[in-house]
């Protein structure tokens, strides 16, 4: 049995601050020399109206931020990439990796006062496995079979097969009142109760969402640095979808805190009284895929797109900086992800390389009109991505004109982000600059397993080695078996990785502490406005 | 008149119809499906897609989906929410008078300064009004609603700080959208009501009011603007139900939260009930207020007889 117990790290706040701003999370600045006190509303604004705060029935991005607030969760991930303590004190994992035995914290209550044991955490799980629930995150859930309760403070999680990704994927399952979920019933939705640092508040459709302060919170995160209830009184997430107003409300006093656009963050973090938190090492990756139709499916031809690929100047023209060139096919924020090995196996920017890649595949221009041939016909091919992005009309641009050096006819074109799915499963989209968010190396998994998430993989060796990195529970040998992956996919180019974009935020320099966990998701609990 | 309107109104009936059966049709056209669009750049698997795919009734073929749908909508249900699982209905009531408002505000801007502004380039033609009030008309009609949108936001609410950015649901926050979107509008009035009134007052009757002796402002508002009406009432029609369609441009850039943006996400979202509500209460609208138009004509116009 491996047994992961609760670890107390001693450290005291200011060697934890400086710990954590080195390694992965960014904070406000000027944190450490105050003492945080309580009081004030931290406004701020989000792009579109979430479909619902139930964990159960959304797999929004924009919800789960805000329903990060509101649910605790099983466990963290820390910095380290392993699971740390939250409302589970302690777990076995069994020897066959099939069954995971998680002990409940014992004295903690949701919002309405119902008791958080382990027939509320059954209580949820069942309510996703359930069909009629038919809960967009279910996949996350992975082989999970069925979820027992034996007493008040054990909970006994059983696997078909083993499923490496169930500790990350927790991060998709807040608990849950079920009390609240059966008198609500359809609109719990709308009146999400958890056992969270902030209580659902109101909700003023089309307008904001405000959240209010769990007075008796206890919180048993040690990556966090309250351990108490949340410092400020109310967060209001004000819906406002253009990016423009958004910086105009920030600036003009009626935010704390937006997701700053790429084209303001320069200006903006030369403004007095703001500044831009940035978090490099995210979960972001932007890659380029390819369809399994010629002259896309020929290794040669994406080999030769790799070496074209110049991302240095991508981060720097098209993301204006705030971009990390990344090798590898996850992202940075990931366990797996290793630099040297994405090196050493992957394409760095070369066009010589890029054109005998070419000739090596039989692409070559025997007519002379600058333009190669494959089966004696000019290759002319289209460079896809989705609208209305620029970063993503600016990058495919870039791309274009040093494929059009190495005489690939190319035209770049940007589609509705609804239409191109179907257009990526028909093969319609040759290739493509794509952009996931995903916390855990079964990305790999959700990109790539047959016949991958465009329908276009089939690769029963790539399979095999994706089996092994889902099915390896113990974290340090699963790193190693996802590694494996990387290699095989960018030995034979099946994408090509250019990009992980940071997470931004604009923030008043009276907001202190505001900072994100290692899977990128903001940490209001910290949070304390500054007189 | 009472058989007119009643006329109209059953009229409306296969307008209705029609129209939900083009927004369906749309379905088979539109590449796209809501469940996919949900898990674009998402983890799924093929039994959660299928299994959300029967919930919504989407695995059913189209023309069951219709029948079953037109049967809902002739008892009052519009179905619920893809994304949300609200009922459509409560959808559109959080919205629809937010949009209203909205329109009423911007028309009643556009109307004052187009009106305005045309009379006066009509009376003064050729002078410095004239040329400066269809400059200021020039200017409307080219400015992108966009940033003109968030010229005024920079000026009034970032520099001058008169008005807060986003909306606190007072009427003070009504003041700026609708002056932006009011004046747009107001340049193509401007420009109707010059034209009209320079025709109406090289009419004879015009010199007739003029040699009885009458006084000028009566000769204006009795004879001249009176006749001139009656292309902008039309002009002005076509305009209150474009606002009432929502002006998304100008909901998003001051966070308005009307019909417009929830029309343009409900498609980015393929939310198909969603869709075909909002398309039907703006097609009702817009129908709404060409019945209105007329009405209006028959009361400008003793000719027109609505009977």
């Amino acid at each position: 049995m491996k047994t992961q117990e609760s670890r107390s790290r001693r450290l005291s706040v200011i060697l934890a601050l400086a710990v954590l701003a080195l390694t992965w999370a960014p904070f406000t600045p000027a944190s450490a020399q105050d003492t945080p006190v309580s009081g004030g509303t931290f406004r701020t604004a989000i792009s579109e109206e979430p479909d619902q705060l139930d964990p159960a029935n959304t797999n929004q991005l924009l919800a789960s931020n805000i329903m990060n607030n509101i649910y605790d969760r099983l466990v963290y991930i820390g910095a380290d990439g392993l699971p740390q303590p939250w409302l589970a004190e302690s777990w076995t994992i069994s020897d066959d990796n099939l069954t995971i035995t998680f002990v409940i914290r014992e004295g903690v209550t949701f919002h309405d006062g119902t008791v958080l044991d382990a027939a509320a955490v059954k209580f949820n799980f069942d309510r996703i496995l359930d069909p009629a629930t038919a809960a967009p995150n279910k996949a996350f859930l992975g082989s999970l079979a069925s979820v027992a309760a034996p007493d008040a403070v054990t909970v006994v999680f059983t696997f078909a097969s083993p499923y490496a990704p169930f500790f990350t994927n927790l991060l998709s399952f807040g608990i849950v009142s079920p009390t609240a979920v059966e008198s609500s019933g359809d609109t719990f939705g709308r009146n999400p109760v958890g056992s969270g640092p902030f209580m659902f508040g109101s909700w003023d459709t089309g307008s904001r969402i405000t959240l209010v302060r769990n007075p008796d919170y206890v919180n048993y995160r040690e990556d966090d640095l309250n351990k108490g209830p949340a410092y400020v009184d109310e967060i209001v997430y004000n819906v406002i979808s253009e990016a423009s107003t958004q910086s105009a409300a920030f600036e003009a006093g009626e935010l704390d805190m937006i997701n700053a656009p790429r084209e303001d963050v320069a200006r903006l973090s030369e403004t007095e009284g703001i500044s831009i938190v940035s978090l490099e090492t995210s979960s972001n990756i932007n890659f380029i895929e390819f369809a399994a139709n010629e002259p896309f499916n020929n290794e040669a031809f994406r080999k030769a797109v790799s070496y074209a690929i110049d991302r240095e100047s991508i981060a720097e023209i098209a993301y204006l900086g705030n971009a990390t060139p990344n090798q590898c096919p996850i992202p940075i924020a990931n366990a797996a992800y290793d630099a040297e090995l994405c090196a050493q196996y992957g394409s760095t920017y070369d066009l010589d390389l890029a054109r005998q890649a070419l000739a090596d595949g039989g692409f070559v221009d025997s007519d002379g009109d600058g333009i190669v041939e494959f089966n004696g016909e000019n290759v002319s091919v289209t460079l896809w991505s989705y609208a209305p992005y620029p970063v993503q009309s600016k990058t495919i641009q870039l791309v274009q004109a040093d494929l059009n050096q190495i005489g690939l006819a190319v035209e770049v074109q940007t589609v509705e982000f609804g239409a191109m799915q179907p257009m990526l499963e028909s093969g319609e989209i040759g290739f493509d600059y794509m952009r996931w968010t995903y916390s855990d190396q079964s990305i790999l998994s959700a990109l790539f397993k047959s016949p991958g998430w465009t329908g276009q993989t089939s690769d029963p060796e790539l399979d095999r080695l994706i089996e092994a990195s889902d099915t390896t529970v113990d974290p340090e040998a699963r790193v190693e078996a996802s590694r494996q992956v990387m290699r095989y996919i960018l030995e034979h180019a099946i994408i090509v990785p250019v990009v992980s974009d940071w997470v931004q935020s604009a923030v008043r320099d009276n907001v202190r502490d505001y900072h994100w966990d290692a899977l990128n998701t903001e940490r209001l609990v910290d949070v304390w406005i500054a007189s | 008149m009472l058989s007119f309107l009643l006329r109209r109104v059953v009229m409306m009936i296969p307008v209705w119809f029609a129209i939900l059966t083009l927004v369906f049709l749309m379905r088979a056209l539109v590449p796209g499906d809501p469940v996919e669009i949900m898990f674009f750049g998402r983890a799924s698997s093929p039994e959660v897609v299928e299994n959300m795919r029967s919930q919504l009734g989407l695995d059913q073929p189209l023309y069951r989906q219709y029948v079953t749908y037109l049967g809902n909508v002739m008892q009052g249900d519009l179905g619920e929410s893809i994304t949300t699982k609200r009922p459509v209905t409560d959808e559109i009531r959080d919205r629809y008078p937010e949009t209203l408002k909205l329109a009423v505000a911007s028309l009643a801007v556009s109307i004052a300064i187009g009106l305005a502004a045309g009379v006066l380039a009509a009376l003064y033609k050729d002078s410095l009004v004239d040329t400066l009030a269809m400059a200021f008309s020039v200017a409307g009609l080219s400015m992108p609603a966009f940033w003109f949108g968030l010229l005024m936001i920079y000026l009034f609410s970032v520099r001058l700080g008169w008005f807060t950015v986003v909306p606190d649901g007072s009427l003070k926050s009504l003041v700026l959208p609708a002056l932006t979107l009011g004046l747009i509008a107001s340049s193509i009035i401007a420009r109707l009501v010059r034209s009209a009134m320079l025709e109406v007052l090289g009419q004879d009757y015009i010199r007739t009011a003029r040699s009885k002796g009458l006084r000028e402002s009566r000769v204006m508002s009795n004879h001249a603007i009176r006749n001139a009406l009656l292309p902008i009432v039309t002009i002005v029609g076509l305009q209150f139900g474009g606002l009432l369609s929502g002006a998304f441009i100008i909901e998003a850039v001051f966070a308005w939260h009307g019909i417009g943006e929830l029309g343009v996400q409900a498609f980015a979202k393929r939310d198909f009930p969603l869709i075909q509500g909002i398309v039907l209460v703006v097609a009702s609208s817009y129908v709404l207020v060409n019945l209105l138009v007329d009405v209006l004509y028959a009361i400008l116009d003793p000719r027109v007889n609505l009977s």
